[in-house]
């Protein structure tokens, strides 16, 4: 009993809002538009649902620039934004996980982490400076090699659903393919 | 038990084919427009980029309209490696062909980095001005671009021909098995 209050108070603790522009403002109204969306009926629910949503971005935005999370060493932050942005947008409320998600969310995040070259610091366009111009076209280019990765695997796919007999093939000789079985 | 196909060999070919290629590239490009050695591996990588991102995109718009047969062909190259003579013609008419498409996308690419990025324009003042004897060229028109087009095609003779011995040493040793 004195584990489970430890636990409500944590709780308590770590999602009151320490000012009105915060994670913890836009993770309660997220909750709050998916507890409404749950009792109306559908054009409203996904009004709701979607706008959810879109506080649950911003909220995940203003966390990860508080708490960068970064993997081997590498910043991650733009990746995180843009599956959460790709869900939304291409997962979207009742339709399943389609091959849009996979195709753009490598480039969607090159875009995320580029938009401060772009943008200074009064929100206003600028053009990149010449010296970071040249990373900039590297960095981008080499996110959508990553989404034509993807693609390639989608294209594969789609000739297997039209001849399932490929699937009874040997892949051991491809030069493009490998078969993992789980 | 599900069985999943993952284009894992084709995304450690492409990034070893890029790595050589680059490599090879980036010398080429040093000596021959002598820029430094950074902003030559700089130009290689992001052309090289360009070229196999616009690859891509040419193979996905173009494989769906292609005739049944060729499909079928295609298809059974790329998942069992299978070849039939018409491939063999076929591959290599691509490889032809591909190697002057590519050839325009990256000097194409070359001009467009050069424009949005002017560090060759800064480094051609720069020795224009250190230099009296380099002086004359920047009253040619076009000089700057048939030099770099010239370099661009000497780079891509090297890397394509260590890409073909490559290629040739897989195709051998899958055919031994």
């Amino acid at each position: 009993m004195n584990q489970i209050l430890t636990l409500i108070r944590f709780f308590q603790q770590s999602l009151t809002p320490k000012q009105v522009w915060s994670w913890q403002t836009f993770l309660l109204v997220v909750l709050l538009c998916w507890l409404l969306a749950a009792f109306v009926s559908p054009p409203r629910q996904t009004i709701l649902a979607g706008l959810g949503f879109i506080f649950f971005l911003v909220g995940v935005g203003i966390f990860i620039s508080e708490n960068p999370v970064s993997l081997f060493g590498f910043s991650v932050n733009n990746w995180i934004l843009s599956i959460c942005l790709c869900l939304f947008v291409f997962g979207g409320a009742n339709r399943q996980l389609d091959n849009w998600f996979w195709v753009s969310f490598p480039s969607v995040a090159a875009a995320i982490a580029l938009v401060p070259e772009f943008v200074d610091s009064g929100f206003k366009f600028k053009v990149p400076d010449s010296s970071k111009r040249q990373r900039i076209i590297i960095f981008f280019l080499s996110h959508a090699i990553v989404s034509c990765w993807f693609q390639f695997h989608f294209t594969i796919e789609s000739w297997i659903e039209q001849d399932p007999n490929l699937m009874q093939g040997d892949f051991s000789q491809s030069a493009f393919v490998v078969k993992i079985d789980y | 038990m599900f069985s999943l196909l993952l284009p894992l060999r084709a995304i450690a070919f492409q990034l070893l084919f890029l790595l050589v290629v680059i490599s090879i590239e980036s010398l080429v490009i040093e000596k021959n427009l002598s820029l430094p050695r950074k902003i030559s591996v700089e130009y290689a990588t992001s052309i090289n980029l360009i070229a196999a991102v616009s690859g891509w995109v040419i193979f996905f718009y173009c494989s769906p309209h292609f005739p049944p047969e060729s499909q079928k062909m295609l298809i059974d190259f790329i998942l069992f490696n299978h070849w039939s003579n018409s491939t063999y013609l076929l591959l290599f008419a691509c490889g032809f062909f591909t190697f002057f498409i590519t050839l325009t996308i990256k000097i194409a690419g070359f001009e467009v980095i050069e424009v949005l990025i002017q560090t060759r324009e800064e480094e051609k003042k720069r020795r224009t001005l250190n230099d009296p004897r380099n002086f004359y060229k920047s009253s040619i028109p076009n000089f700057e671009t048939t030099v770099v087009a010239i370099a661009l095609l000497r780079a891509q003779s090297y890397s394509h021909m260590v890409i073909s011995i490559i290629l040739i040493a897989q195709l051998l040793h899958t055919q031994q098995q």
